[in-house]
């Protein structure tokens, strides 16, 4: 069936049941690449977007679920010539190894700052915590996020 | 793990070498022998395999080995840029590719600048010094009185010719020697330098990065459906899109 989506700031139809989830749509139909499939299961974080502002897990958001919801993904925050502050904070500390974490990184990140534009080290930690990175990486990744609210208080 | 082993051919040059000591002539065994190539130009002996010099004065380096985050394309870049003499930006990297690229084997090991980096390294050299034999005789001097700076080879009564004028007389279809000697490691300008990887950007925003990022015409997308009890009998079933 048809179904509306509001994403990154357009809608699109798409023909689809209800019950797909939102990353199928992303990535197959929308053909966006940021949101990736890591588990399937919203247990590693990698398919993170914004529905409302709020960090969602894409691969078990159902499509029919969104009715009105904007979605935002990692492609609506900024290009590689206009970059987000976290996405530029995250090239700046060289944040990613295999970098199919990042994403929902980012993602989860962006939320975290709209709450509270000014974290200490240790509530970044607490508010990637369910994000998960096999590379290692996480070091980095904090610092990124620090540096990104840093860079977003100079703006 | 693999290439720890001798490989197929290894082990057969080996037994080669073996028969042929029973030859009367020692000159004629060693004949048979192809010699041994640093790195990844041992299985992949080609020049022109390596890398490709372009008429707008650039390269094109072909690894045979994959950008898995470990940051090999920019390493790779810089190793082939130091001994090509051409800045960064004027190497460029050709994703590694079944149909053009040298094969490297596994991406494993952490040996991808061991076996690739060596190979592009002695390349490139022999690359450079191919141009510059080429640039003597544009400019009627002698090749070992030249000079290299980003990409134009220049005499010492003022002459100058750019890579890219030489492109089109280059034919880099021949067995790499490494006769060339790569450049002393205390003279490198661009490797050992940390610079910001290559692969991130495009990490960080969404960009084609990962094999799954490939969209080819007429791709459809599969999947196993699996029952959700194991009373059920297991059916398969793929979605068009």
């Amino acid at each position: 069936m048809a179904i509306q989506l509001k994403v990154n700031g357009k809608t699109w139809a798409v023909t689809a049941e209800p019950d797909t989830p939102l990353l199928y749509v992303l990535r197959n139909d929308l053909q966006l690449n940021g949101a990736k499939f890591g588990c399937g299961l919203s247990q590693c974080g990698a398919c993170t977007v914004l529905v409302d502002g709020r960090a969602t897990r894409s691969c078990v958001t159902p499509i029919g679920r969104l009715g009105e919801s904007e979605v935002t993904t990692i492609e609506g925050l900024g290009t590689i010539e206009n970059p987000h502050p976290l996405q530029r904070a995250f090239m700046v500390e060289q944040a990613a190894q295999c970098g199919y974490c990042i994403n929902g990184m980012i993602m989860t990140a962006k939320e975290l700052l709209d709450r509270n534009p000014k974290p200490s080290e240790a509530e970044v930690r607490d508010g990637l915590d369910a994000n998960l990175c096999r590379c290692g990486t996480h070091g980095r990744i904090i610092r990124a996020v620090l540096k990104a609210a840093e860079l977003a208080g100079r703006i | 793990m693999n290439l720890m082993m001798p490989t197929r051919r290894e082990f057969t040059a080996g037994l080669g070498s073996i028969i042929v000591s029973f030859s009367l002539d020692p000159k004629l065994a060693f004949a048979q022998q192809a010699a041994k190539l640093p790195g990844s130009l041992a299985e992949n002996r080609m020049l022109d395999a390596w890398i490709r010099v372009n008429a707008d004065g650039s390269a094109t380096i072909f690894p045979g080995k994959v950008e898995l985050g470990q940051g090999i394309t920019t390493a790779l870049t810089q190793i082939a840029a130091e001994e090509l003499d051409l800045p960064l930006a004027r190497v460029r990297v050709l994703t590694t590719d079944t149909t053009r690229s040298p094969n490297e084997g596994f991406t494993s090991g952490s040996q991808s600048i061991e076996y690739g980096g060596t190979a592009l390294r002695f390349a490139g050299a022999e690359v450079r010094a191919i141009l510059l034999d080429l640039a003597a005789k544009r400019l009627g001097v002698a090749a070992d009185t030249l000079t290299v700076a980003d990409g134009t080879v220049a005499s010492a009564d003022g002459g100058k010719v750019g890579y890219g004028e030489l492109a089109a007389a280059v034919d880099l279809h021949r067995e790499v020697t490494a006769n060339i000697a790569p450049k002393p490691p205390a003279t490198h300008k661009i490797v050992g330098k940390s610079i910001s990887r290559f692969d991130i950007p495009k990490k960080v925003t969404g960009g084609v990065a990962y094999v799954q990022d490939m969209r080819l015409p007429g791709m459809v997308h599969g999947r196993i459906v699996r029952p959700h009890v194991r009373a059920l009998s297991s059916t398969a079933s793929m979605r068009r899109r």
